[in-house]
């Protein structure tokens, strides 16, 4: 092979799309051809360095809500609306329902409720359901905890969007014995702790534990009106006191609270700070508890 | 009678949330190099998606699904185009110009990515496409023939183009900058 020849294959030869016999003459033309090796080297590094650049501009990262939402808008697609063949009928007796007390409280409210009771009514103020206070974004936040909220992040991003993971994870049962105990019954704690405050609309559509960055987490994922929510608690060390859930860090529009428990990190990243807060808090009690209680079988 | 029950569907939805959700962000960057525009390029992300979606049965277990949903993201945008009447059938000038590139100038690796990303959007559309699919991609020639529906002769001719049409933009933004010191001595000397 001359140095010419090698000069018009050299971009095939990067593909990878010689066929056996030409790849083996451009190996050996190579062996003798310092120049050659040279623009191979160069040409090579422009590749790459193309590569990159295209990869990490901005423009070319998707965006992680429009993600989540064509992913939860292609789920409608594909499974269908969330109720099944007696939905009207439910709905017909839920209206009906909400009819009689609205009629049964404007009643009591108006002039004729006294009469209809013999007592006087005081409505009490609607109740707030935790919510978030400039407070609760302000609260500094252990350095730890920061830390591995950027990696809670990334699991957050190539596990539960993407399932692009480089190690495929495993179960938290597994996880229990072969990583460390807290892992076992943690999908059950979040699950309880969020059906009691959001009922049916939250539910678990997942629950592992993933290796990502070199840590671990036991990993729930959880559909919150239709939005993907994850927890995930991994060892961080030495958290100081215990801390209330707080916004931790945000990052590619998501945000991440956490608190700590026990040399434990518990992190709720999801796509408003708000949310990320509130979930935290609700179930912040259910897993302390969990951690002690699994850390003292240990 | 009523199609599929909703365990069937639900299971053939999470096999396609396993297969298809981890190139998602691929499809997004192919997406945004090919309209150049974030809100068209995540209409056009969505359309695709959906349309792999009601072709999954098509699709063979074990192939490339990547490749697979980047030839549905051409198909797609091939027809939205047509309905907005931008399709370009000919590009004679471009043809011509990358002819008659004839000289091929020697590179210097000290470019930042921000030259080199204005030096491969100097690149026609045309060439450009195919250069990102095959080196940023990662996608065979064939595949690339087959996404674009043209022989695989078309591709090997135009990526040749398009390389060399890149590399003589890096080399031209790099002589701006002044960084190509070993080319100048070269023009001195001759």
């Amino acid at each position: 092979m001359t140095c010419r020849e090698f000069s018009d294959i050299i971009d095939s030869y990067l593909s990878g799309e010689l066929l056996v016999e030409t790849n083996h003459s451009v190996i050996r033309h190579l062996e003798q051809c310092r120049d050659c090796r040279e623009i191979l080297a160069v040409r090579r590094a422009i590749r790459e360095r193309l590569s990159s650049a295209v990869r990490n501009t901005e423009e070319s990262i998707i965006d992680s809500s429009f993600a989540a939402r064509l992913r939860s808008d292609l789920r409608s697609k594909a499974v269908g609306p969330r109720f099944g063949p007696f939905a009207w009928q439910l709905f017909l007796t839920g209206a009906a329902c909400v009819i009689m007390i609205t009629l049964g409280s404007v009643l009591l409210l108006s002039d004729y409720g006294p009469m209809l009771t013999g007592v006087s009514v005081n409505l009490p103020e609607p109740a707030m359901t935790n919510p978030v206070t400039p407070d609760t974004m302000t609260k500094i936040v252990p350095a730890v905890l920061e830390e591995a909220a950027e990696d809670a992040i990334d699991d957050h991003f190539k596990c539960a969007l993407f399932h692009d993971l480089p190690e495929r994870p495993i179960s938290l049962e597994a996880a229990s014995i072969t990583v460390d105990p807290v892992n076992e019954g943690f999908d059950k704690v979040v699950s309880e702790a969020i059906v009691a405050h959001l009922g049916k609309s939250a539910k678990v559509i997942a629950a592992h534990h993933c290796l990502i960055n070199g840590r671990h987490f036991a990993h729930v994922v959880l559909l919150v009106n239709e939005k993907l929510v994850s927890i995930l608690l991994t060892k961080v060390g030495d958290v100081g006191q215990q801390n209330d859930a707080a916004l931790c860090t945000k990052k590619n529009e998501v945000a991440a609270a956490c608190f700590g428990s026990n040399g434990y990190g518990i992190f709720v990243v999801s796509e408003t700070e708000g949310e990320s807060v509130n979930v935290a808090k609700w179930i912040g009690p259910a897993i302390r508890s969990h951690v002690s209680k699994r850390r003292s079988n240990v | 009678m009523f199609g599929l029950g909703r365990s069937e569907k639900e299971d053939r939805w999470e096999n396609f949330e396993k297969e298809a959700f981890p190139h998602v962000p691929d499809l997004f960057r192919i997406a945004i190099w090919l309209v150049r525009d974030r809100a068209e390029a995540e209409d056009l992300l969505q359309e695709t998606l959906s349309q792999a979606l009601k072709s999954f049965h098509r699709y063979e277990q074990g192939t490339n699904i990547r490749a697979w949903m980047t030839k549905i993201m051409y198909h797609v945008n091939g027809k939205r185009l047509r309905k907005l009447g931008r399709l370009r059938l000919v590009e004679d000038k471009e043809e011509l110009i990358a002819e008659t590139i004839a000289f091929e100038p020697s590179i210097d690796q000290h470019l930042t990515d921000k030259e080199i990303l204005t030096a491969i959007k100097q690149v026609p559309e045309k060439f450009r496409e195919i250069v990102l699919l095959a080196d940023v991609e990662e996608f065979s020639y064939k595949e690339i023939a087959e996404m674009m529906r043209v022989p695989i002769g078309t591709v090997m001719s135009r990526l040749h183009r398009g390389r060399k049409l890149f590399r003589l933009e890096l080399a031209s933004i790099a002589r701006q900058y002044g960084i190509f010191p070993a080319e100048r001595r070269e023009a001195e000397q001759r």
